[in-house]
């Protein structure tokens, strides 16, 4: 699918093609090699997932428990039919319900799950680095599917998924992330992974969403839409939160929508065939007019979620495989 | 029959008098009776280690009432002198809060009891320091409060503060209060790409500086003495060198910056976040300069398990006593200020500042003193403290300054060498 090595124009020391790492809790930090090599794997899951039998028994055995602590619907479900996808046995923990509301801390929570041995554990938790919290405290593979504004490693990965299947390509490609990016832990991640990747990553936003010192880390900021959307490849519009609003960050979504609303004519500033991605959900009509998500050919929003299976697949497969790597577990305390 | 106790061949270091030479002191009934190059020959031969009144710590959080599982007052006052502080000043942050007289008689009477360090305390400005209602100022002077303040709980009513300054007016009670507006306070860690990349919540400088400065006007318009309790920004030494009042800051503020909270290490977190390197620079010169002109450890002992949480769910804080010392000397060593100047910030001053008899070595005043070697060199590990918490961001700190013995009212409270 990517054409050529696309590590190929890192220097070597950037590239690991072996995936060390026993958990996934972000992609700062990832090798421009350890990402090609996961996309492939990914990608090789995607016509896996189009077979009218979807199992394998990779993972038969091995027990996959999904922990959420944020409600997640769409998420939750991605990582539990990939493990199901591989033969995993899976446990929802409903957190909501259980002892954390009776005010157990998240080590202590996690400690009792730990002596249940899963294999993996799949966090969404609101304060960013409870994920890393927990993959210094057990032995499971810890996969961050979401940690406060901090990462989404796998929605980074399914949406460069996405868009190397289409480009074959990610080096050279402008990926205008537009909306409430301060906020944004899918922002984030995809900012360190497109820039690892050799791609140009601009923030689009009102000052008070897209601010200026993100710079620092290697975006390009705009506060006007135009500018920032022209020549891109790839619109990725974010979901803007209610709750943002409540609290003067901008002043309605009307006016939100007003000048920074993803609008056929807006679109028309973007390099041919960009893409539109969201990761969802969307807000039809406060991000994005209702008729830019649903444009045959151009809105990926979809098939984001399809890519979504792949890459946790290979997330699984991955860390699977680096767990019978004594050189990566021996650090486990 | 009076006791006479003899030190001689010491290097004594007085910042009052800026005496810093070789020397002896006695001492008679607990007082200081004599000191100078005269005194040759006694009790303890200093060996030319640093003889210096004992060290004031201006801010110490107090868990004891109502936190005794962190740290009893016994042991706050244990640490202080194993640090070379001969005299702490409590915040009035205790379970219940020290708004009454009977509270502050209460916690001087058992000070007095445990004979170690000596133990002052700031009164709540405000009843239960909730911020709304003044507590009875006047009642609380005359039970020795040194200071009105809400400790740890900024006062955020402009109005309260003016009221309570107006109230007290004419007297040399100082003010302090911790500067930080309580909407623009929220954030977990300084503001900018730091917090940008950890996705953490970025506390806006604007929230010391825009009360700071709330806070001197007031004080300037009520002609009140005012201490700010922490700083930790260059803006905020703008402002204090413009005003010329007092203000305070901890060693974390110039030695540390944001880059200790990477990884998301929780015993890094404090209240304010530690800032920029552009301001601990700023910070650790005007310590240097005398605009900050007191160093306190703000010493907050932290459960170990409120620290083992996702870095936005701990409580801000870091114990200081033991290493106040030992860290501010860094100071000196990396030639910044002078062992004078930079115990003149931890000695006089703050006697100066509240109102203390202590912090200089002149006859008839208590001979609160220490003794310790600027030079010996120390590794500050959280594991090593004799503190019950052990909550210190200063992992692997090479720092430089042991405290050998320490004396209050002429008595030995403390010995390195545990005789």
């Amino acid at each position: 699918m990517i054409e050529g090595d696309p590590a190929a124009d890192f220097p070597a020391e950037t590239v690991g093609r072996d995936w060390l790492h026993k958990d996934l809790l972000g992609i700062q930090g990832l090798k421009a090699g350890e990402i090609a090599h996961f996309l492939e794997v990914a990608d090789s899951y995607v016509d896996f997932g189009r077979q009218s039998i979807k199992s394998s028994d990779l993972l038969a055995g091995k027990t996959v428990m999904n922990l959420f602590f944020e409600n997640s619907t769409r998420t939750r479900a991605s990582f539990e039919i990939a493990a199901a996808r591989l033969g995993a046995d899976v446990v929802n923990m409903d957190v909501a319900t259980s002892s954390v509301k009776k005010g157990e801390s998240l080590l202590d929570t996690a400690y009792t799950l730990e002596a249940m041995r899963p294999d993996f554990i799949v966090v969404r938790h609101s304060q960013a680095g409870a994920p890393l919290l927990l993959a210094r405290k057990v032995g499971s593979s810890i996969l961050n599917a979401g940690d406060g504004q901090h990462e989404h490693p796998t929605q980074a990965l399914l949406d460069a998924l996405t868009l190397a299947r289409h480009f074959g390509r990610l080096n050279g490609l402008t990926v205008a992330i537009c909306g409430d990016v301060a906020h944004s832990r899918v922002a984030r991640s995809n900012l360190h992974l497109l820039t690892t990747m050799g791609a140009h990553v601009r923030f689009v936003g009102p000052p008070s969403l897209a601010p200026k010192a993100f710079e620092a880390l290697g975006a390009d900021v705009f506060h006007d839409m135009a500018a920032g959307i022209s020549g891109a490849n790839a619109i990725m519009m974010l979901r803007v939160q209610k709750e943002r609003m409540g609290r003067n960050l901008i002043p309605s979504d009307r006016e939100f929508f007003d000048f920074f609303g993803l609008t056929e004519n807006r679109l028309k500033l973007a390099a041919q065939n960009a893409l539109v991605l969201h990761p969802g959900p969307m807000n039809r009509g406060v991000e994005i007019a209702s008729e830019m998500a649903d444009l045959e050919g151009v809105a990926k929003i979809r098939e984001q979620v399809e890519m979504g299976v792949a890459v946790r697949m290979a997330a699984f497969e991955l860390m699977n495989s680096a767990r019978s790597n004594p050189d990566v577990m021996k650090v486990i305390p | 029959m009076s006791q006479s106790f003899t030190i001689f061949n010491a290097r004594l270091v007085d910042p009052a008098s800026g005496f810093d030479g070789i020397a002896g002191l006695r001492i008679i009934d607990g007082k200081i009776s004599d000191a100078g190059a005269h005194i040759t020959n006694g009790d303890l031969d200093a060996q030319r280690k640093v003889l210096s009144p004992g060290l004031i710590d201006s801010r110490v959080h107090l868990s004891d009432p109502g936190a005794t599982h962190l740290e009893t007052l016994e042991e706050t006052l244990g640490g202080a002198v194993r640090g070379g502080i001969t005299t702490i000043i409590g915040l009035p942050n205790t379970l219940p809060t020290l708004d009454r007289r009977s509270s502050l008689a209460y916690l001087h009477e058992r000070a007095n009891q445990a004979g170690l360090a000596r133990l002052r305390l700031m009164g709540s400005l405000s009843v239960g320091c909730e911020g709304s209602e003044l507590a009875e100022l006047g009642r609380l002077a005359a039970e020795g409060a040194v200071a009105f303040t809400d400790g740890e709980i900024p006062v955020q009513s402009p109005k309260l503060l003016h009221q309570a300054m107006t109230y007290m007016g004419g007297q040399d009670i100082p003010f302090v209060n911790l500067p930080l507006d309580k909407e623009f306070s929220d954030g977990l860690m300084n503001s900018g790409e730091r917090a940008l990349l950890m996705g953490l919540k970025g506390q806006s400088p604007l929230a010391e500086t825009l009360m700071l400065q709330r806070d001197l006007s007031l004080a300037a318009a009520t002609k009140s003495p005012y201490v700010a309790g922490l700083i930790s920004l260059k803006s905020s030494v703008d402002l204090i060198s413009a005003s010329k009042q007092s203000a305070t800051t901890a060693p974390h503020y110039f030695l540390l910056n944001e880059q200790a909270v990477d990884g998301y290490r929780t015993f890094a977190r404090t209240q304010p976040p530690l800032r920029a390197e552009e301001d601990r620079v700023a910070i650790a010169n005007a310590v240097s300069a005398g605009v900050i002109d007191l160093i306190a450890s703000d010493h907050k002992p932290v459960d170990e398990d409120d620290k083992r949480l996702p870095f936005g769910e701990t409580s801000p804080g870091m114990v200081g006593l033991e290493t106040l010392l030992p860290l501010s000397m860094t100071l000196v060593h990396r030639g910044l200020m002078s062992l004078l100047d930079l115990l003149h910030r931890m000695t006089v001053r703050p006697a100066e500042v509240y109102g203390l008899t202590g912090g200089k070595i002149v006859e008839d005043a208590p001979a609160d003193l220490i003794l310790f070697d600027p030079d010996a060199p120390v590794i500050i590990d959280r594991h090593t403290l004799k503190s019950r918490a052990h909550n210190t961001s200063y992992e692997k700190f090479p720092a430089q300054g042991k405290v050998i013995r320490t004396w209050v009212g002429g008595r030995q409270v403390f010995n390195l060498e545990g005789s």
